[in-house]
């Protein structure tokens, strides 16, 4: 049986009602019985002393010539009877030998009057001393009092006096009864006034209870009204404040994790808190997509299937040191940091952090491939020109022939090394953006025309003929000089790629958005395989054809970077032996 | 929530198991009482002092059968009233008795058989001088009993009517001196009487003074020294006894209340002092020693308070305590007029009226014990028996 705060509330009441009735019958019988014990006690005290001095003046007014203990056993009936009578009590009187000589009543009684200790007792007393006994005696109290009797100091016998307090047992009984009637009707009393005043009292409870629900399930909006000045009412202020503070405190963690959620999805390396069981508590989205995680659970288990990053965190676990480590991890190069999490002295979890190096450590690799590429393009034409260089030095000028064709090789070799620092410093400005463009509007016709015009200087030595087209084209946002540079490596890689008697083909066009360029010639073509690769610098198709008409693998690389630069794109379409198409669109 | 409600259960078990058991006394264990007179109700029963000691030498219960009023000057007769039967002439009543007046010689232990007379002789006074005494009669006019003041010799042959007929005596009258009595009457008049003269039938025998105020007058007493009478009154509109002073120096006597709503009084002529007893609370007398010299009243004691005397010095007086207002039955103490010393004479005695005799020459005291014969209401007979106590009180 549940017991709520208002039953316990009820019964606590009336345990208090039963418990201060029971101790209020107990102190006032008990003080009852005390006083009245007390009182009666001194009584007899009175009434002994009284009666000694009627005893004595009874004796003393009879014949005493015997003595007086004769005349106290001649004349014992008649002063116990007058004592009775006086004292409205019953009275024995004794003799020096403890024998009764006279009772003032002639009743039976269960206990031996006759033999009793107190008598005893008495007789071994001196003047002005008694004693007194009480006793229960089935069911009823009683007083036992007895004295030694003096006639002129002449110790003559006892008086015994038994006093009843049979009237005290009744009124005590009475007494029990009334107090269980109180009782009961305190009872009565109780239940209603508590079960009345416990609406008043549980209502705000019962509205704090309600409420405590609602802020448990989240709602820290409801504030309880009660505006009474007592403990309910103060501790309802408390708990509005404390679901007002719960409230502040709760947004600022919700911000705060917001933040730290939005700070850890900011980072681009991937974030990955575990817990000791290995479950993550954290994982932003960074290093779901490095480390292709979709299903926490599956995803995490097959992380810790991976070789190098379980050795990795039972490294930082059994060592609890961290530690970086390059790893492959499904065809990414990974670079992974471990930690344990701490909070204070103790460890919490683990900490993932992952990097992406792959782009990095292919353009390390591109770099390292530049650095080999520049470094043997930069050194053929070196070596040649040393070389003949030497050769003029050990031959001189004995033969003007090879002098001329020395000289020649130098300086077309001289030529072509220029050219290269140029493209690479060319390269160099465009990836650290210090090639700064100058933008203004564009006329392509006029910027195709003057190139093409241009172009077709060095094309009309290879016999090549290039065929312009286009449609009336509109104004573009763009550098002059960039693009002008743009057609002139197109179409110089047209040229290069192209046989006498070939035609290179201009169109441009526009769309929509767009204008498309493109030229085409109808050389050997690209295999398909590595179509897209002649963007990249120091790519060349042809090695020996690009070093012959001094190329430096870079021009396309610097018309993909240029046209990317306007906001446009370029592609490439090529068949081997059908030719090959450079399209690039320049936006509106 | 369940030990909260066992644990009442508990208590109140043991609590009914106990059945009420005292628990601040201790059952069949004897205590050794002394009398050191602390006893409940000190302020309404008297105790004895300590510091004093009184020895009772003899009690004699049954000296003489009657009503004592008087001793001799010399100590050697009691002036008494004994119970004589009607005769058939003067009752139609049976088993009537009247009070008539007896002497009881002390030495020999003899009354003087009384003149019969079929009136009530009481308040007996000695008077010595004459070998006589005096005493109120009653007589009955118009069924209303009046007093009449009267005066024997002491074998009853000569009387002599000291009061007029005209007027009802005051119970309450008194020897001034060995010739001079004083006694009032109900016309609110005081007289003192010349007993020698009033005796030889001179002129001139009394000396009435009127009191300037009309008063009830009850019990009446002088103080020669001061020619100021001492006397109580009867209220009969607030039902009260009241205590006046007059002197009687003037033709109109004009009288001073000393005090309002008291018992009883009598005067200590020696010392000039009035002992009373007023009214007090719950039933209880307060017993008042007022020096009418110094205007002062003192209250000695305070209880049930029965009858009250002067020792013959007046340093001492004697007075009764009952045990409960409705009873019968007192205990006699003596006690010194400054209120201490107080010494229990008798216990338990249903001593009758006002006076306790005080022997002029030894300490013992003489007074009257009443006991009722036969419960029968009907036929219920009282019988005086006179007590004397000697006692030594160091």
């Amino acid at each position: 049986m549940k017991f709520t705060f208002r039953t316990k509330f009820v019964l606590a009441n009336m345990i208090i009602v039963l418990l201060t009735m029971v101790l209020l019958a107990i102190f006032v019988i008990q003080g009852l019985l005390y006083y009245t014990f007390n009182n009666t006690q001194n009584q007899l005290l009175e009434m002994g002393t009284e009666s000694q001095f009627y005893i004595s003046q009874e004796i003393k007014s009879a014949d005493i010539s015997a003595g007086n203990i004769s005349a106290y056993k001649e004349n014992a009936l008649s002063i116990s009877e007058d004592l009775a009578r006086i004292n409205n009590t019953r009275v024995l009187l004794f003799d020096l030998d403890g024998l009764l000589v006279a009772d003032s009543a002639n009743l039976d009684t269960n206990e031996d009057i006759k033999n009793l200790e107190e008598i005893q007792i008495a007789l071994g007393l001196d003047e002005g001393k008694s004693v007194s006994v009480y006793k229960r005696i089935s069911g009823s109290s009683s007083i036992y009092y007895a004295m030694p009797v003096f006639i002129d100091s002449e110790k003559v016998g006892a008086l015994f006096i038994l006093q009843s307090l049979s009237y005290l047992d009744d009124i005590i009984g009475r007494m029990i009864f009334l107090f269980l009637g109180a009782s009961f009707i305190g009872f009565m009393v109780v239940f209603i006034v508590s079960n009345v005043f416990s609406n008043s009292i549980f209502k705000p409870i019962n509205q704090l209870v309600e409420s405590t629900k609602n802020l448990s399930a989240g709602n820290f909006n409801e504030l309880l009204e009660y505006n009474v000045d007592d403990e309910i009412g103060n501790l309802t202020t408390n708990f509005n404040k404390m679901s007002l503070h719960i409230k502040e405190k709760l947004n600022q963690i919700e911000n705060e994790k917001q933040k730290l959620s939005s700070i850890i999805a900011s980072i681009e390396d991937g974030v990955i808190a575990m817990d000791l069981d290995n479950r993550a508590f954290i994982i932003n989205q960074a290093a779901r997509i490095i480390l292709d995680i979709h299903d926490e659970k599956a995803g995490m288990q097959s992380l810790l299937d991976k070789q190098d990053l379980a050795e990795m965190i039972d490294h930082v676990a059994r060592e609890r040191t961290d530690l970086s480590k390059e790893i492959d991890y499904d065809q990414k190069r990974l670079h992974v940091y471990c930690n344990m999490i701490r909070s204070g002295s103790n460890t919490i979890g683990i900490l993932l952090v992952v990097r992406d190096i792959t782009k990095l450590v292919e353009l390390e690799n591109q770099q390292r491939l530049f650095i080999s590429s520049v470094s043997h393009e930069l050194r053929t034409p070196l070596t040649t020109i040393i070389g003949y260089s030497d050769l003029l030095q050990r031959r001189g000028t004995e033969n003007p022939e090879l002098l001329q064709k020395s000289l020649q090789t130098i300086n077309s070799e001289g030529q072509r090394l220029l050219r290269l620092v140029s493209d690479l410093l060319d390269m160099s400005k465009l990836e650290n953006a210090q090639f700064s463009m100058k933008f203004s509007d564009i006329d392509l016709n006029i910027l195709l025309e003057e190139v093409i015009s241009q172009m077709k200087i060095k094309s009309n030595k290879y016999n090549i003929d290039i065929l312009y087209n286009s449609t009336d084209l509109p104004l573009i946002k763009g550098d002059f000089d960039r693009l002008k540079q743009v057609m002139i490596n197109v179409l110089d890689n047209a040229i290069k790629y192209s046989e006498s008697g070939d035609i290179i083909k201009v169109l441009a066009t526009t769309t929509e958005n767009f204008v498309e360029i493109s030229v085409r010639d109808f050389g050997p073509g690209i295999p398909p395989e590595i179509k897209d690769k002649i963007f990249d610098p120091f790519y060349r198709v042809d090695e020996d054809r690009s070093r012959n008409h001094g190329g430096s693998g870079l021009g396309l690389a610097i018309v993909k970077d240029i046209v990317q630069r306007h906001g446009g794109s370029v592609f490439v379409e090529s068949q081997p032996d059908e030719g090959t198409m450079i399209q690039f669109n320049l936006p509106l | 929530m369940k030990k909260l409600i066992l644990l009442p259960v508990w208590v109140l078990i043991v609590i009914f198991i106990s059945g009420c058991t005292p628990f601040f006394i201790k059952e069949n264990e004897p205590v050794i009482l002394s009398n050191n007179g602390n006893t409940v109700n000190s302020n309404v029963h008297i105790s004895s002092d300590r510091s004093a000691n009184l020895q009772i030498e003899s009690i004699n219960s049954k000296l003489t059968s009657g009503i004592v009023w008087d001793i001799s000057k010399d100590g050697s007769y009691l002036l008494t009233s004994k119970q004589v039967d009607a005769q058939l002439k003067d009752s139609i009543l049976q088993n009537e008795k009247f009070l008539n007046m007896s002497i009881y010689d002390i030495e020999t232990g003899q009354s003087n058989p009384p003149v019969y007379s079929n009136k009530n002789q009481v308040n007996g006074r000695i008077d010595l001088n004459n070998d006589g005494y005096v005493y109120l009669e009653t007589t009955s006019a118009d069924q209303i009993p009046n007093l009449r003041l009267v005066w024997s010799d002491n074998t009853g042959d000569t009387t002599k009517n000291l009061s007029s007929s005209n007027e009802s005596v005051s119970i309450g009258y008194s020897m001034v001196n060995e010739n001079t009595l004083v006694y009032a009457n109900n016309r609110s008049e005081i007289t003192l009487v010349d007993l020698d003269k009033a005796i030889a039938g001179v002129a001139g025998a009394n000396r009435t003074y009127k009191l300037s105020k009309k008063l009830t007058i009850i019990g009446v007493d002088l103080w020669e020294k001061e020619n100021m009478a001492v006397f109580s009154t009867y209220d009969d509109s607030t039902k009260t006894y009241d205590l006046y002073i007059a002197s009687l120096n003037k033709k109109e006597v004009a009288p001073v209340l000393i005090d309002s709503n008291i018992r009883y009084f009598t005067l200590s002529k020696e010392q000039g002092q009035i002992l009373y007893t007023l009214a007090g609370e719950k039933d209880t007398q307060r017993l008042i020693l007022y020096d009418l010299a110094s205007s002062t009243g003192k209250l000695l004691k305070e209880g049930y308070i029965g009858l009250f005397s002067f020792s013959n010095s007046g340093d001492k007086l004697i007075f009764s305590e009952r045990n409960d207002p409705s009873s019968n039955s007192q205990n006699l103490w003596l006690m010194k007029t400054d209120g201490t010393d107080s010494l229990q004479l008798a216990s338990n005695l249903n001593v009758y009226g006002y006076t306790v005799v005080f022997h002029p020459k030894k300490d013992s005291v003489y007074f009257t014990v009443f006991e009722i014969n036969d419960a029968n209401t009907d036929n219920r007979k009282i019988s005086y028996t006179v007590y004397s106590i000697d006692y030594n009180a160091s």
